[in-house]
C-alpha cells in the first residue's frame, strides 16, 4: 500500500504524468493526498482576500486560516482540485473516489484556538489560529475497505473539527498520518526539487533517528516533508520517500533510488 | 521601556516600547514563559504563556 502526497505546485507542473503514475501503481493500493496553497492563494485574491502566510518559530511557512479563508479553502481543495483529479481518473478507467478529510470523519482534528508565529521583526508571539487543526485520529478501517474495493482513494486536506467545523490541515501532515494510519509500505512526498538536498547536495537516505538534528540545515517546505516523513516511519510506515514529482512517471523513483529515503532506525 | 510586574516571581521585566499583544518574553531573572496582554485602554501585562504548540496547516 502506497501513500502519496503531491504538492500544489508540483501537480499544477505535471498533474497528468503524476495522476498516470498513480494510475499504474493502483495494483498496490493507492491513496492519494494532494495539496494546493498556491491554486487557493489565486482564488482567494481572485476574491478580493490578500492570503497571510505566518512563519513558526522553527520556520515552518504556512496560512493563516480565517472564516472567510477556510470556505474558499474548502472550496478549492474539496471541490475544484479533488474532483478534478478524480474525474482524471475515473475517466481513464481508474475507480478513484475523491474524500475530503471532513467525509465520515475520515480525518478528526482540534482546532488550534491560538498559534505561535514569529512575527514580522522575528519576535515570538502568539496569534489566533483560525482554522488550522491539529488530526488527532484518522480512519484507517474506512481507507483500508475502499482500497479492499479496489478504488484509488483521493484525500483533500481538510479535517473534521470537534465542533463540525472545517479545518485547514497541512497535506503532508495529513499524508504522514494517513499513511501511519494504514500502516503504509510507503509514504510517497513529491515534490518540485530532487529529495532533501544539504550544502548543495542530495541526501540519498535519513534515518528516523537522524531527522531532527538535520532540520536546522533544511530549508522552509522541506524541512516540514522531513519531519512528517520521520513521524510517519516512527509511526510503523514501511518508509517515506521525498522525490521529485516531475518527468513522465514520477512514482517509478520509488524503485530506482531518487530522491531522499527516510528508514526506521 | 514599560517595566512590568512577572507574575511567577513578581520581579519587574521591561519590554520594549513597541512590544504588541500576544508578544512572548522570557523572564531573565525567574525563566518564566510570558505572554504580553494588552486591555482595551492600552494598558500593559504579563501572564504566564500557556503552552502553545507550534503548529500549522496547508
Amino acid at each position: 500500500m502506497i501513500v502519496v502526497k503531491a504538492g500544489g505546485r508540483v501537480l499544477e507542473n505535471n498533474m497528468t504524468n503524476i495522476l498516470n503514475s498513480i494510475a499504474a501503481q493502483r495494483g498496490h493500493g493507492v491513496v492519494f493526498v494532494h495539496g494546493g496553497g498556491d491554486v487557493v492563494s489565486r482564488f482567494e485574491k481572485a476574491l478580493g482576500i490578500e492570503p497571510k502566510i505566518v512563519v513558526s518559530p522553527s520556520g515552518i511557512r504556512s496560512r493563516l486560516t480565517d472564516e472567510r479563508e477556510i470556505e474558499v479553502y474548502n472550496m478549492v481543495m474539496s471541490g475544484k482540485l479533488g474532483k478534478e483529479i478524480s474525474a482524471y481518473l475515473n475517466a481513464r478507467g481508474v475507480r478513484a473516489v475523491s474524500l475530503s478529510g471532513v467525509d465520515a470523519g475520515i480525518i478528526r482534528a482540534q482546532r488550534k484556538k491560538r498559534i505561535i508565529i514569529m512575527d514580522e521583526r522575528g519576535r515570538k508571539r502568539i496569534i489566533d489560529g483560525g482554522y488550522t487543526g491539529s488530526i488527532t485520529r484518522v480512519d484507517g478501517e474506512l481507507l483500508t475497505q475502499l482500497l479492499g474495493m479496489g478504488l484509488v482513494v483521493i484525500i483533500s486536506p481538510v479535517a473534521l473539527g470537534e465542533e463540525g467545523e472545517l479545518l485547514n490541515i497541512d497535506g503532508d501532515t495529513a499524508a504522514s498520518a494517513v499513511a501511519a494510519a494504514l500502516k503504509a509500505e510507503t509514504l510517497a512526498l513529491l515534490t518540485d526539487v530532487e529529495g532533501v538536498i544539504i550544502d548543495g547536495q542530495l541526501v540519498k537516505k535519513i534515518r528516523c533517528g537522524e531527522a531532527n538534528a538535520l532540520l536546522e540545515k533544511i530549508g522552509a517546505g522541506m524541512n516540514r516533508k522531513v519531519m512528517m516523513a520521520a513521524k510517519a516511519v516512527e509511526q510503523g510506515v514501511g518508509r517515506a520517500v521525498i522525490c521529485s514529482g516531475e518527468g513522465p512517471d514520477p512514482l517509478s523513483r520509488l524503485e530506482d533510488g531518487s530522491g531522499t529515503e527516510i528508514t526506521p532506525d | 521601556m514599560p517595566e512590568l510586574s512577572c507574575p511567577v516571581c513578581g520581579g519587574t521585566m521591561a519590554v520594549p516600547e513597541d512590544a504588541l499583544a500576544g508578544e512572548l518574553f522570557e523572564h531573565g531573572d525567574c525563566g518564566a514563559q510570558l505572554e504580553l496582554i494588552v486591555d482595551d485602554n492600552g494598558s500593559m501585562s504579563l501572564k504566564m504563556a500557556e503552552e502553545v504548540a507550534e503548529d500549522w496547516g496547508e
